[in-house]
């Protein structure tokens, strides 16, 4: 399996490379990205000078683009999928059907991948991707068991990519709409799910109260390990009980299930991350690429080695192996 | 208002030696580190260009001496912070010494530190991710950065950062025997109290399971039907 690995920064890349990337997705340090954070991100020359880093060690990169073009706007999405061409990117990461259509006729020869953005999940809509636009692999949403993916597999004309490590998502992938409802921006839009400017930390005591706008997302324990700032990862009140009625902070891990996924199918793997730091990346990206070289050894994989660096410190397989049902 | 306790690292140790050096000198040092980051890292101001005051103040846990970091590119400024500055920073970092040099040099990742509660942070949320977005983008090294910075002096500098780190090494490890024994016991009682606790609930869940079986069908299906009342807690 193809090992998927993000970059938010050049040394990023660099060290995503060096840890044993197939490939490196990155994005433009604007809104045509999911990941759209202050900071963050590459400029033109620097992702062509990390596309020649990558190449010269035998490793791919892509661009993700793969947020939804305002109205009026949609040149700034035009020039970053001209821009990806002409860098060199080995495929770009799209969602929208209007761009996937403009990168389909302009650039006729560019390998298309379909974003999670999309939240394409079903054979037809896979198909129908595959068939207008030409796209040649499929992220798929974090809501599929790994009985479905291989079904889907058997089903579909395409290459598919799986996430296998980092934050999780409520599963309503590219529809989600907690984050505008808060704060008016979003991942889908604006590239950016509980934007930085809206995140407030106040230090109560021993507490740690977090806010999304107006919002009080959780209030933190001395000994509680911190989750991520989003409305799925907050803590609510039904029936006078305070719990996680979306989704615990935990972060996604399929070291365990690696021969599983193989089994059914998967093309890629894909680790999320490009807001994290280069040692996130370092350790992450190395840890996968040392279970996958064990795989194909034959030989056993360890597991649990990334705990310290998953969102609450837990790991979960997810919808993979729904052991919630 | 935080509740700052002291990380017990070997800064706690050194700390007064510092803080007991000239004011002047530190900041003097402090403007020369500014000085080669800037020279060696510009795309570090690059990427925080867009930003309306770029100040943050960095408070090491372990060090009682709190430092005042501007970014802006044509006037950046560190130096130990003023009581002013407390009011006049767009954002605060906290964290144990050891882990914001981690932090600064890419060895450590920043999200990860923040789920584990080892830092904290106040203010501007956005303003410390784009710092830390713009830090993480270099390969900044210190001790290179002090032994080139060093001149003809480096092989000097070099030894003597040698040293340094030796020391260092060894101060951290009796800190550590020191603090393994001084969390012995407590941590002893605070096993003892989880496990009370842990059995505490179990017992709670059962005395609620045997409750509910008690209750007549009808009651327990109009329970089940009842629209759950949520909201934000707050």
């Amino acid at each position: 399996m193809e090992l998927v690995c993000p970059a938010g920064t050049p040394a990023s890349l660099r060290a995503a490379v060096d840890a044993g990337a197939d490939v490196v997705y990155c994005g433009f340090r604007d809104a045509t990205n999911a990941r759209n954070f202050p900071g963050l991100n590459f400029s033109r020359d620097e992702l062509a000078e990390g596309i020649a880093y990558a190449r010269t060690r035998g490793v791919h990169v892509y661009l993700a683009c793969n947020t939804f073009p305002k109205a009026d706007h949609e040149h700034i999405w035009h020039q970053a999928v001209d821009d990806a061409v002409s860098l060199g990117v080995e495929a770009i990461i799209l969602a929208d059907i209007g761009l996937l259509g403009y990168a389909r006729d302009k650039h006729p020869d560019a390998r298309l991948h379909l974003s999670v953005q999309a939240s394409a999940s079903n054979v037809d809509a896979i198909r129908f991707y595959h068939r207008e636009f030409g796209v040649r692999r499929v992220v798929l949403p974090r809501v599929l068991s790994l009985m479905e993916i291989r079904e889907l597999n058997c089903a579909i004309p395409v290459e598919t990519e799986v996430f296998a490590f980092g934050g999780m998502c409520v599963m309503a992938e590219g529809r989600c709409l907690l984050s505008s409802y808060a704060t008016g921006e979003s991942p889908n839009m604006n590239g950016v799910c509980s934007p930085a400017a809206q995140v407030h930390y106040l230090e109560r005591g021993d507490t740690t109260v977090s806010k999304l706008g107006n919002f009080t997302i959780n209030v933190y324990g001395a000994s509680e390990k911190v989750g991520y700032p989003t409305l799925c990862k907050g803590r609510f009140k039904a029936m006078d009980k305070a719990g996680y009625l979306f989704e615990d902070p935990t972060s996604l891990d399929v070291t365990a299930i690696l021969p599983e996924l193989a089994a059914v199918g998967v093309t890629a793997l894909k680790i999320e991350g490009r807001q994290r730091g280069k040692a996130y990346i370092a350790q992450v990206v190395s840890s996968f690429r040392t279970a996958l070289d064990r795989i194909a050894a034959g030989q056993k994989v360890q597991t649990g080695t990334l705990s310290h660096m998953t969102e609450g410190m837990s790991g979960t397989t997810g919808a993979y192996q729904r052991g919630w049902q | 208002m935080s509740v700052q306790r002291p990380a017990f690292t070997p800064f706690l140790v050194i700390s007064p030696l510092l803080r007991a050096l000239p004011g002047p000198a530190i900041d003097a040092v402090l403007a020369h580190a500014l000085h080669q980051m800037q020279q060696r890292h510009p795309a570090v101001f690059d990427r925080l260009s867009g930003e309306t005051n770029p100040s943050v103040l960095i408070s090491p846990t372990d060090m009682q001496l709190d430092l005042y970091l501007n970014l802006d590119a044509a006037r950046p400024v560190l130096r130990r912070a003023h009581p002013a500055d407390v009011t006049q920073a767009a954002a605060r970092i906290l964290g144990p010494m050891p882990a914001l040099l981690e932090l600064l040099e890419g060895k450590s990742d920043g999200d990860a530190l923040f789920f584990s509660r080892t830092l904290k942070i106040e203010g501007r949320t956005d303003l410390v991710v784009a710092l830390r977005n713009a830090l993480d983008g270099e390969d900044i090294d210190l001790r290179a950065a002090i032994i080139s910075s060093a001149g003809v002096l480096g092989p000097v500098a070099r030894r003597m950062l040698a040293l340094a780190e030796k020391a260092y090494g060894a101060l951290d490890r009796d800190m550590a025997h020191v603090a393994g024994a001084l969390a012995g016991d407590q941590d002893r009682r605070m096993a003892g109290m989880a496990s009370s606790l842990a059995d505490l609930d179990q017992r709670m869940r059962t005395v609620e399971q045997g409750i509910k079986r008690r209750q007549p069908a009808a009651l327990r299906r109009e329970q089940a039907a009842m629209p759950a009342s949520s909201g934000l807690q707050s």
